[in-house]
């Protein structure tokens, strides 16, 4: 095998997804949410991304549940047969790589709006794959350590944010409810559920959970969790910017610059949102990690550490070169991103299971 | 290329080592001791050559017949008084007073002379010319007789040493004054008077090949955690060495991850804490010629404890632990949040301190980063000055020094007041550190972070806590990950790091460490009227 | 070995970084620290052009160091720069060409708008303020009645610098006056945006010092400007509809239920002379909206406290019977109050100030979309119900006044 470490259910599938998603989910999803569902913005983040999140996890537990101790990238040729399999499982690498990539591009165009305007992106890139190497060198369980602190800190910044300006908030702003009927709602909730489906590195993770029968559970609970964290955020942002939240580039942001409590605890946003580069090194080291090991194992190799170097290369240049500026992130977000997403997260592990089920592979047990 | 080359040098010095490690003097092969004196004596004096400080006396036995008899030990190593109250004495005591059975005549007047005429408890005997010289210069007396090929050898072991005292280092208010000496037997000594249990081990090791150096491994059989032990074993055994002349010699050896920052061992020069570490489980390394003592494995936490917070109240210890928390977050952090906030993140200040530090820091020459980096390495400097510096003058040279360079400095309008003051602050933060070899790290790793606070801000600073926390993740001290219980998290463990919960409510050893064993006290002993018949009545 | 390696990767790494690094870097004595800043249309030789007033601090007189540096104590620690250019922010660039530091606008306390910027819209202002990074939403925004930069010239009373003078005024002086009204630059942008809502900002003017006689004429002090905030600006959408005096604006204030502190006078009819004043501590109000056939009523429930505090009759005041008289009178004055308020803006105005449109949609979303498209048409005829409770609570320090003898 060639992760050597165990991991609890707490860490890797409470806490890990939970960070595999927020850290730039937060940053983005607020003011595109609101761009189609206005001040109901909520609903779709709480119903409709929490009902796509809790089916990517149930069909990727599912799925690796038959193949105990293999990851996806191992049992898809068993079921689709050495061809179309290893296919499939380059596929999944591919796509760590490229969201990969996405993830740091999101976030170094976030800085660079927000604090330092004129530093290049490829320092931010830089910097953030650099990280990303030393975690993934560390293996999972130093991954899995890290975030347990880094999901302390990452909550502890949102209760911060969300706190300070809840007492100037109006909440009657989140009237009238469902003001166009359910069809906006949804509309809203298709990128936020593709920022959810991210829990499907699930299928990657589970062969070194240590009581994988559990999984599932802690997976809804992660999901649940996301929603009510950034419906809570998408609550309080509407409160408090009203119908100006859709014209904001990152509303949580905003929020964050608007804190003001007894004259002196104010313009604090920086010190907040930098404890955010943590909960971003942890989700790029995450997608990174899943990305090296699945290289390392389509191409059948001992270790995964070798590829580590090369892939974070890759993930520094392509980060740079995906997009031309910050707008045209936000609109791959919007109109790419779902359908791309949505794709690998259950169109392809759906398919696995069924023709999993139909072929009779893997194990029939079907978790306890 | 130069991988290879590297790799066959190594190899070659491998070889060459193995070729040369016979002839030290800790491996030599045995060889017997001639039952003639004289042969015996040559033989002694020819090994003790040049060596002023070895007295080797010829006496006479007063038997029936009297028989020649020779002593040797090492002057200052042993104790003259009993040597000549309790050896000499005994020997050339007036046959006429002894009882005729007990006359020394015969082939059993060496087993005599053992058994009824010197009055040491500490005796042996041995016939390896080899063995005695190694007994000898570890402080014993070795006696011959003539005709047996055989030497005694007393046990009258004395030298010099400090006294019991209080550890500099390491200072308590409330709490036992006495301190780890030089010497291994007072030190071991100070640690069974505190547990007088036979389950207390002290395995012996002799390291380093000249130096012959004393090492106690010291662990409680059934708390301690059996996979440790063996591994400290193992890991001592593989030190070969020419000398061990501190532990510091030994923790350099014995290290995970020998190109970490941090310290994997823990250190300590209070028998009270090393007895306390010993109770849950940890193992101690006691090392001859030393009052530091080495103890494995570690874990973060031990960076905010001091053996006075176990005795001083609960609530007073989570206090100050939780401000040395905030003084170890100041030692490390301040320099690098001052440098990043004046030249990126102004907006965190309030205005009234923005404009007070924008007019202090008109027309200064420096960036707020030269300035830092000038006053830092001056606070070094004065803080390594102290301790070289003869005690009496070292404080006032710390004090005076920062107090003069400080002020002169901005007096020359070299440097801002505000930095001085955040210099000086970090200063004393650090010293609030209770692991001596602990802030070290903190006071090195304060410079990397203050370069990339000035190239990247916030973000800088950010960046290299994470590299930190990633390099803390993936270390582990003798299977025990480093930051254990705080991550992995361990709720029970928790109940002794940033906080020390009341004592009645600690009542199972920390899990990571002493899992086989976990019950300390028995539970429910949480006093108060009334309460003194409640709870069950487990033995701990 | 590996480690070697990549410890020599990671050296290489920052050898790249550490020459070209420092990007966003800027020494805290390089920056200038904008306190507030004026937006004025002026016109020059034909042409409207934007004219921004930077009031600037110089730390150095601000009198921080004390003794050290003789710090300039006379001198003046604020320093205005006015640029002009053909938009907002090239006006604010071109203030770089006498400026010798760089512009920093985090620690922003104030921005005055100008009377004619107002009139003309403030839909750019709002725009390009927003998108500006360095651009924060709690500074308070007022509107000059006459030009921005003459407001800004003018000089501080009390604090060292005119933006503190400001900020304080709207922070420790409105509330317990209540006859101005400011909001943050977030709560009028949210006004402006907000459909079936206008918005309001506070009004600023130049006024003679404060102080009690009046300079001689001729002297240092005779042109001498104070600043002085009261009243309210109205917009209509996002023009300047009106300025709305202090009794409206006390109006205003209470119907939605924003008054915290205020003096009211009232005129007993059963005294021969002299007035009472009421302290009002504290007031809420709850505003509903009904439609019913094809008509909208709003229903306006203010609730208000207050404390007897000056009283010039030494006749019996403090017993419970006259109490109710005087609540009862308190309640008619602030339902005249709220009447004036509300009849300028929905006549003379025509400015949904009030919100009513905004809160018809949230309780009735179908019926605010049939009436969106020509909500300004139906706003003057929106009938409002007031409803005034007021309770007076006690008598303050005395009982009755004591009468000279």
């Amino acid at each position: 095998m060639l992760e050597g470490g165990r991991v609890n259910n707490r860490q890797a599938a409470l806490i890990l997804p939970f960070l595999a998603v927020m850290p730039t989910a937060v940053l983005f999803v607020p003011a595109i949410t609101a761009i189609f569902a206005k001040q109901n913005g909520w609903l779709s983040l709480l119903v409709v991304a929490t009902v796509f999140g809790l089916l990517v996890a149930l069909v990727a537990v599912k799925l690796g549940l038959r193949f105990p101790g293999q990851t996806v990238v191992e049992y898809a040729p068993e079921i689709l047969g050495p061809y179309l399999g290893k296919l499939v499982g380059a596929g999944f690498v591919f796509w760590f790589i490229h969201l990969d990539a996405v993830i740091i591009r999101e976030y170094s165009a976030f800085l660079m709006t927000a604090f330092m305007p004129e530093t290049p992106q490829v320092v931010f890139a830089v910097f953030q794959a650099l990280l990303a190497v030393i975690a993934v060198r560390g293996g999972l369980e130093v991954i899995c350590r890290a975030g347990e602190w880094v999901f302390v800190v990452f909550i502890l910044s949102l209760v911060i944010i969300l706190g300070l300006v809840v007492h100037d908030a109006d909440f009657t702003e989140l009237l009238p409810v469902l003001e166009n009927g359910v069809k906006p709602v949804i509309h809203g909730g298709l990128t936020p559920s593709a920022f959810r489906g991210e829990v499907v590195l699930m299928l990657m993770l589970l062969p070194y959970i240590n009581q994988p029968q559990k999984t599932l559970k802690y997976l809804f609970a992660s999901v649940i969790l996301m929603g009510i964290t950034l419906a809570q955020a998408t609550v309080v942002a509407t409160s408090e910017f009203g119908i100006m939240t859709e014209s904001l580039t990152f509303p949580l942001f905003s929020l964050a610059r608007f804190i003001s409590v007894f004259g002196f605890i104010e313009r604090l946003e920086s010190l907040i949102l930098i404890m955010w580069v943590a909960g971003v090194s942890v989700k790029v080291a995450v997608f990174y990690y899943v990305a090296a090991l699945g290289a390392a194992q389509l191409f059948n190799l001992k270790d995964y550490r070798p590829v580590a170097l090369p892939i974070g290369v890759i993930l520094a240049a392509w980060s740079v070169s995906l997009f031309e500026d910050s707008r045209e992130v936000v609109e791959w977000l919007i109109i790419s991103f779902p359908p791309y997403a949505h794709t690998f997260q259950l169109l392809i592990p759906s398919l696995l299971l069924l023709v999993a089920v139909l072929r009779k592979k893997g194990g029939t047990e079907n978790g306890g | 290329m130069f991988n290879r080359a590297y790799r066959k040098i190594k190899k070659l010095l491998k070889q060459n080592k193995q070729a040369g490690s016979g002839d030290g003097a800790g491996s030599a092969g045995q060889q017997p001791l001639a039952a003639d004196l004289g042969r015996n004596i040559q033989e002694l004096r020819s090994i003790f050559e040049r060596c002023s400080d070895v007295v080797m006396r010829q006496l006479v036995i007063n038997g029936e017949p009297p028989v020649d008899a020779f002593l040797v030990y090492i002057d200052g190593m042993v104790d003259v008084h009993l040597i000549s109250d309790h050896v000499m004495r005994a020997l050339q005591m007036n046959p006429a007073l002894v009882p005729r059975n007990q006359r020394l005549t015969g082939p059993d007047a060496f087993s005599k002379i053992k058994d009824s005429f010197i009055g040491v408890v500490g005796i042996k005997t041995t016939s390896d010319m080899q063995q005695l010289v190694r007994q000898v210069v570890y402080g014993d007396a070795g006696l011959l007789i003539d005709g047996v090929a055989a030497a005694m050898v007393i046990n009258a072991r004395q030298w010099e040493s400090r006294t019991v005292e209080e550890s500099n280092t390491e200072p308590v208010v409330r709490g036992p004054r006495d301190g780890f000496t030089e010497k291994l037997r007072t030190n071991t000594t100070l640690v069974r008077r505190r547990i007088k249990s036979h389950r207390l081990k002290m395995e012996n090791y002799k390291i380093g090949q000249l130096t012959q150096t004393d090492v106690v491994v010291a662990y409680i059989d059934g708390i301690a955690n059996d996979k440790v032990v063996e591994e400290v074993r193992r890991r001592l055994k593989r030190i070969k060495i020419d000398g061990i002349l501190e532990s510091g010699y030994i923790e350099e050896l014995i290290e995970d991850q020998p190109y970490s920052i941090f310290p994997q061992v823990n250190v300590t020069e209070r028998p009270d804490k090393l007895a306390a570490n010993l109770l849950e489980g940890y193992v101690a390394i006691m090392v001859d010629n030393t009052p530091v003592t080495l103890i494995v494995p570690v874990t973060v936490p031990f960076l905010l404890q001091s053996s006075e917070d176990y005795y001083n109240r609960y609530l007073y210890a989570i206090f100050v632990r939780m401000l040395r928390f905030l003084a170890l977050n100041i030692a490390l952090l301040l320099p690098s949040l001052y440098i990043a906030i004046t030249t990126y993140h102004q907006e965190m200040l309030p205005t009234l301190l923005f404009i007070s530090i924008a007019s202090q820091r008109e027309g200064m020459p420096f960036p707020a980063f030269v300035e830092a980096l000038f006053m830092e390495t001056v606070f070094e400097i004065l803080r390594e000055a102290g301790i070289r510096l003869p005690r009496q003058i070292g404080q006032a040279v710390s004090i005076v020094g920062a107090l003069v360079i400080g002020d002169a400095a901005v007096k020359a309008g070299l440097v801002s007041p505000a930095i001085v003051m955040v210099v000086a602050l970090t200063a004393i933060a650090s010293f609030t550190i209770p692991n001596y070899s602990a802030s070290f790290s903190i006071r090195i790793l304060r410079f990397p972070i203050m370069v990339l606070a000035a190239i990247l801000g916030l973000f800088g600073i950010m960046t290299a806590l994470m590299v930190i926390l990633y390099h803390l993740c993936s270390l582990r001290s003798f299977g025990v990950p480093y930051l254990s219980p705080l991550a992995p998290i361990n709720f029970h463990d928790m109940q002794d790091t940033i906080i020390r919960m009341p004592r009645w409510s600690m009542f199972q050893r920390p899990q990571l460490v002493a899992y086989k064993d976990p019950r300390r006290m028995s539970r429910g002993q949480k006093p108060g009227p009334g309460r003194q018949d409640k709870g069950d009545r487990g033995d701990a | 070995m590996e480690v070697k390696r990549t410890l020599g990767l990671l050296l290489a790494l920052s050898l790249l970084l550490i020459p070209g690094g420092c990007w966003s870097r800027d020494e805290i004595e390089k920056l200038s620290i904008v306190k507030a800043v004026g937006l004025d249309l002026v016109n020059i030789g034909g042409r409207a052009k934007w004219q921004v007033s930077h009031s600037i601090i110089q730390p150095a007189n601000m009198g921080h160091q004390a003794g050290q540096q003789g710090g300039g104590q006379g001198q003046k620690p604020e320093w205005l720069v006015v640029g002009l250019g053909d938009t907002i922010r090239e006006a604010e660039r071109n203030n770089s060409t006498r400026n010798p530091r760089r512009d920093y606008l985090d620690h922003l306390f104030i921005y005055v708008v100008g009377e004619k910027v107002a009139r003309e819209g403030m839909h750019i202002v709002i725009g390009t303020w927003m998108r500006e990074p360095g651009f924060r939403l709690r500074p308070w925004l007022l509107v000059a009645e006459g030009q921005a930069m003459d407001i800004l010239a003018a000089e501080p009373e009390l604090e060292r610098t005119l933006a503190s003078e400001i900020a304080g005024i709207i922070e420790n002086g409105l509330p317990v006056v209540s006859k101005g009204y400011a909001l943050p630059f977030k709560d009028f942008a949210l006004q402006l945006a907000t459909p079936g809502q206008d918005a309001v900002a506070a009004r600023v003017e130049l006024s003679k010092p404060r102080g009690g006689e009046q300079p001689a004429a001729g002297g240092p002090e005779a042109d001498r400007k104070a600043v002085r905030i009261n009243g309210m600006a109205v917009f209509r959408k996002d023009r300047l509809a009106g300025w709305m005096k202090d009794r409206e604006t006390l109006g205003y204030l209470y119907v939605i239920g924003e008054v915290r502190e205020a003096m009211i006078p009232l005129k007993l009819p059963w005294y021969r002379r002299d007035d009472v004043s009421i302290s009002m501590t504290g007031s809420r109000s709850k505003i509903k909206a009904r439609v019913e056939g094809g008509r909208v009523t709003m229903f306006i429930d203010i609730v208000a406290e207050g404390e007897l505090a000056e009283v010039v009759e030494t006749n019996e005041i403090a017993n419970p019977d006259t109490i109710d008289l005087v609540e009862r009178e308190l309640a008619r004055e602030i339902r005249s109050l709220a009447e004036d308020s509300i009849r300028q803006a929905q006549q003379e105005f025509r400015a949904d100030i009030f919100g009513f449109g905004h809160r018809l949609r949230k309780v009735n979303p179908g019926a605010w979309k049939a009436m969106e498209e020509n909500w300004y048409d139906i706003y003057p005829t929106v009938e409002v119900v007031l409803n005034v409770k007021t309770t007076v609570r006690g008598t303050g320090m005395t009982v009755n006044t004591p009468g000279i003898r």
